[in-house]
């Protein structure tokens, strides 16, 4: 967890202060990252939009309270991946704790064999794989990869055991293992 | 690290909406300018209760004011005692006090106390609208 540099120590204090110009130098720095972040998640790029606009509100109504010793970062993951729970939860009962092993029944991405390259193909499949990913597996894939989150961070945000953890990016990865597999074996038998 | 750590670490980004920071900006402008407006209607309404509430009594107050002699030779007598004998001044403006507590102790009513709380809550409102917030 990569503390803030004293300039954006000093941004973020004047923000805490209330001064409006240093909270939207906060929106300008940290919308690409926590962006990157949310839009893996998520299943569209509208929606992202919207959990990282919500995010942004709601850390500038809870900033008088924000502690210095906290990461700024990983602060604002909490708040989005928060949001994004919470709009899960409304269309749908999102369980972190209670997710079975995944099955044949996934759906499995054909990989594109126009790719320029073997790498690119990987990855693109790989990310493509990704998105397919239930949303919990997602969110784990989304906080440890794209956030630089490590897994007792990731246990906090989410609020999980950090075995729980474990057990999702385990899973998650033999998963896209597999469909990396058969995707690349499909493809060299053509 | 193996292998799909590895590539899990490099996946391609989503393309990122340029506007998304900006628009975010004037969410939040227009957030806060919706917030002092509600902080100005509740605190002009807390004035006006304020002053519903008080005016009745400070009127009923005034009107029912019961000096220790009515009219201007109380107050001839009083600068005459004042010039002419400092300790009977003195006991004299003592007696005044004590006789002003006791009328505005009666005068104060539970509408009038929160009469006045609700004009200072609305004058801290007002107050903090005016301060700047940045040191």
């Amino acid at each position: 967890m990569n503390h803030p540099s004293p300039a954006e120590q000093d941004i973020i204090r004047r923000a805490r202060q209330g001064d409006d110009k240093a909270f939207e130098q906060l929106i300008m720095r940290f919308t690409p990252a926590i962006f990157r972040v949310v839009r893996r998640m998520t299943s569209d790029s509208q929606e992202a939009e919207a959990i990282v606009q919500e995010t942004f509100l709601r850390v500038w109504q809870a900033l008088p309270r924000y502690k210095d010793d906290r990461p700024f970062f990983p602060y604002l993951v909490t708040i989005a991946t928060n949001i994004y729970r919470d709009q899960w939860r409304k269309s749908k009962r999102l369980d972190f704790g209670g997710l079975e092993p995944l099955d044949e029944s996934m759906p499995n991405k054909a990989l594109n064999p126009e790719q320029t390259t073997e790498q690119r193909e990987i990855l693109q499949a790989l990310a493509d794989a990704v998105s397919e990913l239930p949303p919990p597996y997602r969110t784990v894939i989304a906080l440890r990869y794209d956030a630089n989150l490590k897994y007792q961070e990731i246990a906090e945000v989410l609020d999980i055991p950090i075995n729980t953890v474990r057990t999702h990016l385990r899973r998650a990865k033999m998963f896209l293992k597999d469909i990396l597999t058969q995707s690349f074996m499909d493809d060299e038998g053509k | 690290m193996d292998k799909m750590d590895n590539y899990l670490s490099r996946l391609p980004d989503h393309p990122f909406p340029d506007e998304l920071p900006k628009r975010i900006c004037l969410a939040l402008r227009e957030r806060r300018k919706k917030q002092c407006r509600i902080r100005r209607f509740v605190s002009g309404l807390l004035a006006l209760g304020g002053i519903w509430m008080v005016i009745p009594v400070v009127t009923e107050y005034f009107n029912n004011l019961s000096l220790p002699s009515s009219g201007l030779p109380w107050l001839f007598n009083a600068v005459e005692t004042l010039f002419y004998g400092a300790q009977d001044g003195v006991a004299l403006a003592i007696q005044i006090l004590f006789v002003y507590q006791i009328d505005i102790t009666a005068a104060i009513k539970a509408p009038s106390v929160f009469g006045l709380a609700f004009l200072s809550v609305s004058a801290l409102l007002a107050i903090d609208q005016i301060l700047p917030r940045t040191n």
